[in-house]
C-alpha cells in the first residue's frame, strides 16, 4: 500500500516520467523535492543544497544514474570530482552498500539525497524524481 | 626554505597522525588521504633550446625525451575535525624553482562558519586562472598541459595568507566568490637570468558562476609591492592581473576559452612586464576517447617588451585523451610552439635572438603522458 502511494507520488511529481522508471531519487520526507537539474548540480559538486549519497562504484545503478541525470559517464564524473577534491573544496558523495542502505540513511537525515532501485522504495522516504 | 618545508611536512604528518587517532576516538572526526600525479615524456625537433611548461623551470625538453617538463606527484590530506573545522595539506613534487623538488603547495585550516561562508588561513591556491585550483591535477583536464602562453605568465600558484569563500545560489546559478590577501614568492629564469619574484601585498578577487553546462569565471589579482631581485634590480612595482574564462561542457562536447592581461606599473620605468594572452580549446568525447585541439596566443604589450623586439606568438596543439582505466588517463599531444622569449630555456644565441625578431622560431613539441588519481 505504502509502495503504491509512493509510486503515485513519483508519477505526480515527475511530469513526463513513466511508471517503468527503474531509479528513484529520494529525499527525507520533510525535504523539498529537487529538480533533475538540481540533482545533477548536487552530484557534480556544484550545489551544496543537499548531502548526496552514492552507491558503490561497481554497482550498475550508479553508472545508469549519472548517465541519466548528468549525461556523463563515471570517468567524467570522477574527473569533475577530482577538481573539487584536490582544491580542498569538498569530498565526493559518501558510498553506501546498496539501495536499502541509501534509503535508511536518507530516512534519517533531512539534508540527505540518494538514488535507489524502485523496488526498494517505501514511505520512509520521499520520492523526488523518477529516472527512466 | 628547506627548514620551512621540513616543518610543513612535519605538520602534515602530525595532521595525519592526529586524524588517524581521531578516526578511532571520535565519530565526528574523519580524515582522507588522496593523491594525483602525471608521468610523461616531452621531446622536440630541436636541440637549439629547451621547451618548458613554466617560467619556474630551469631546464626543459630537447630532441631526446625529457621527463621533467610535466611529471609531478601530489599527495593531499584532508582532516575534518567536526562539521565546522577542517584542514587540508598538499605536498607537490615537480621540477621547478631551480630544482627544489618537494614543495608544500598548500597547507591551510578552514572554518565553515555558515553553510555559505568558509574562512581559510595558511598556504592556499592563488585563484588567478579559470583552472588555477586544479592546474596540477592533469586527470581533471582534457589536455596534456594548460597552454603555457596563458598559464605561465603568472608564475605564482599559491600564496600565504587568508581567504574568505562565499557560496550562493541564485535562480539555478551557483556563485562562488573568493577574496584573498597575503604574500607569495617564485624563483624564475627569464632571458637567461635567475630572478626572484617577491609579491609582498597581494589581494585577489575571484568570482565563479556555474549554471548547467556553463562555467564563467572572472578574477582580479593586484600586488602592491612586487619586488624582483636578479640580474637587474627593479624598484618595487604594482602588478595587476585580470582574467576572464568560460567553459561549456555538455558531457560530450567541450569548448573553453580564457583571456588574461597582466599590467605592471614601475615608477623607475625599467621594465614593464605587460602582456595579454588567450586560448581557445575544444574537444569531443567518443566513449573513452577524446580528441581535442587548442590555439593559444601571447601578446607582449607596452613599451618594455615591445622595445626588446618581442612579437605576438602562437601555439597550435592537437591531442587525444584516452581514459585507459577508471583512474588513469593517457594523453598524446602534438604542437607547434612559437618561441616568445619565455617558453624556452637554455637557448642557443640564434634561437634566443629569434624571439626578439619579427619572425620567432617555431618548434614541434611531442608529449606522451599518463595522468592518474588515487
Amino acid at each position: 500500500m505504502n509502495k503504491q502511494i509512493a509510486l503515485l507520488l513519483v508519477g505526480l511529481l515527475s511530469t513526463g516520467a513513466t511508471f517503468g522508471a527503474d531509479i528513484i531519487v529520494i529525499v527525507h520526507p520533510t525535504a523539498a523535492a529537487p529538480t533533475k537539474e538540481q540533482v545533477a548540480d548536487i552530484y557534480l559538486g556544484k550545489s551544496r543544497a543537499y548531502t548526496p549519497l552514492d552507491q558503490t562504484e561497481a554497482s550498475p545503478i550508479r553508472a545508469e544514474f549519472y548517465q541519466k541525470v548528468t549525461g556523463r559517464d563515471l570517468t567524467q564524473v570522477k574527473s569533475a570530482w577530482s577538481r573539487i577534491v584536490f582544491t580542498g573544496k569538498g569530498q565526493p558523495p559518501r558510498e553506501l552498500l546498496d539501495s536499502a542502505a541509501v534509503k535508511q540513511a536518507v530516512a534519517a537525515d533531512p539534508k540527505a539525497i540518494g538514488y535507489i532501485d524502485r523496488s526498494a522504495l517505501d514511505a520512509t522516504v520521499k520520492a523526488a524524481l523518477a529516472l527512466n | 626554505m628547506k627548514r620551512k618545508m621540513r616543518d610543513a611536512a612535519r605538520a602534515l604528518a602530525l595532521l595525519g597522525a592526529l586524524s588517524a587517532h581521531g578516526a578511532h576516538a571520535d565519530e565526528g572526526m574523519s580524515w582522507k588521504f588522496r593523491g594525483f600525479g602525471t608521468v610523461g615524456a616531452v621531446m622536440t625537433n630541436t636541440d637549439e633550446a629547451q621547451f618548458r611548461s613554466s617560467w619556474r623551470q630551469t631546464r626543459g625538453a630537447g630532441k631526446s625525451p625529457d621527463l621533467g617538463v610535466d611529471s609531478r606527484l601530489g599527495v593531499q590530506a584532508n582532516v575534518n575535525f567536526n562539521s565546522t573545522f577542517s584542514a587540508v595539506g598538499q605536498l607537490l613534487v615537480r621540477n621547478r624553482d631551480g630544482g627544489k623538488r618537494l614543495q608544500v603547495e598548500w597547507l591551510f585550516g578552514q572554518a565553515s562558519v555558515t553553510p555559505w561562508l568558509d574562512l581559510r588561513a595558511g598556504r592556499m591556491v592563488l585563484p588567478v586562472f579559470l583552472l588555477s585550483d586544479s592546474l596540477n591535477v592533469g586527470y581533471a583536464t582534457h589536455w596534456a598541459r594548460a597552454p603555457t602562453e596563458v598559464y605561465s605568465i603568472y608564475p605564482a600558484s599559491s600564496f600565504d595568507g587568508a581567504q574568505a569563500q562565499a557560496h550562493t545560489d541564485w535562480g539555478g546559478t551557483h556563485f562562488t566568490l573568493q577574496a584573498s590577501a597575503g604574500t607569495t614568492k617564485a624563483d624564475l629564469v627569464l632571458f637567461g637570468a635567475k630572478v626572484n619574484a617577491d609579491f609582498k601585498k597581494l589581494y585577489s578577487l575571484n568570482l565563479v558562476a556555474e549554471q548547467g553546462n556553463w562555467t564563467l569565471r572572472v578574477g582580479d589579482t593586484e600586488v602592491h609591492d612586487s619586488v624582483v631581485t636578479g640580474a637587474d634590480p627593479v624598484p618595487p612595482y604594482t602588478d595587476s592581473f585580470r582574467g576572464v574564462g568560460i567553459t561549456y561542457d555538455n558531457g560530450k562536447a567541450l569548448v573553453q576559452a580564457e583571456y588574461v592581461r597582466r599590467r605592471t606599473s614601475d615608477p623607475g620605468a625599467v621594465v614593464h612586464i605587460d602582456m595579454n594572452a588567450y586560448y581557445v580549446t575544444g574537444g569531443y568525447r567518443m566513449g573513452r576517447w577524446m580528441p581535442y585541439a587548442t590555439y593559444s596566443r601571447f601578446e607582449p604589450v607596452g613599451s618594455s617588451l615591445r622595445a626588446l623586439g618581442l612579437s605576438n606568438t602562437r601555439t597550435v596543439a592537437a591531442g587525444l585523451r584516452w581514459d585507459a582505466y577508471q583512474d588513469v588517463a593517457v594523453k598524446a599531444q602534438v604542437e607547434s610552439v612559437q618561441s616568445n622569449g619565455f617558453n624556452f630555456v637554455n637557448e642557443g644565441p640564434a634561437f634566443f635572438a629569434s624571439a626578439f625578431s619579427s619572425n620567432p622560431r617555431k618548434v614541434n613539441v611531442f608529449t606522451l603522458l599518463a595522468d592518474f588519481v588515487f
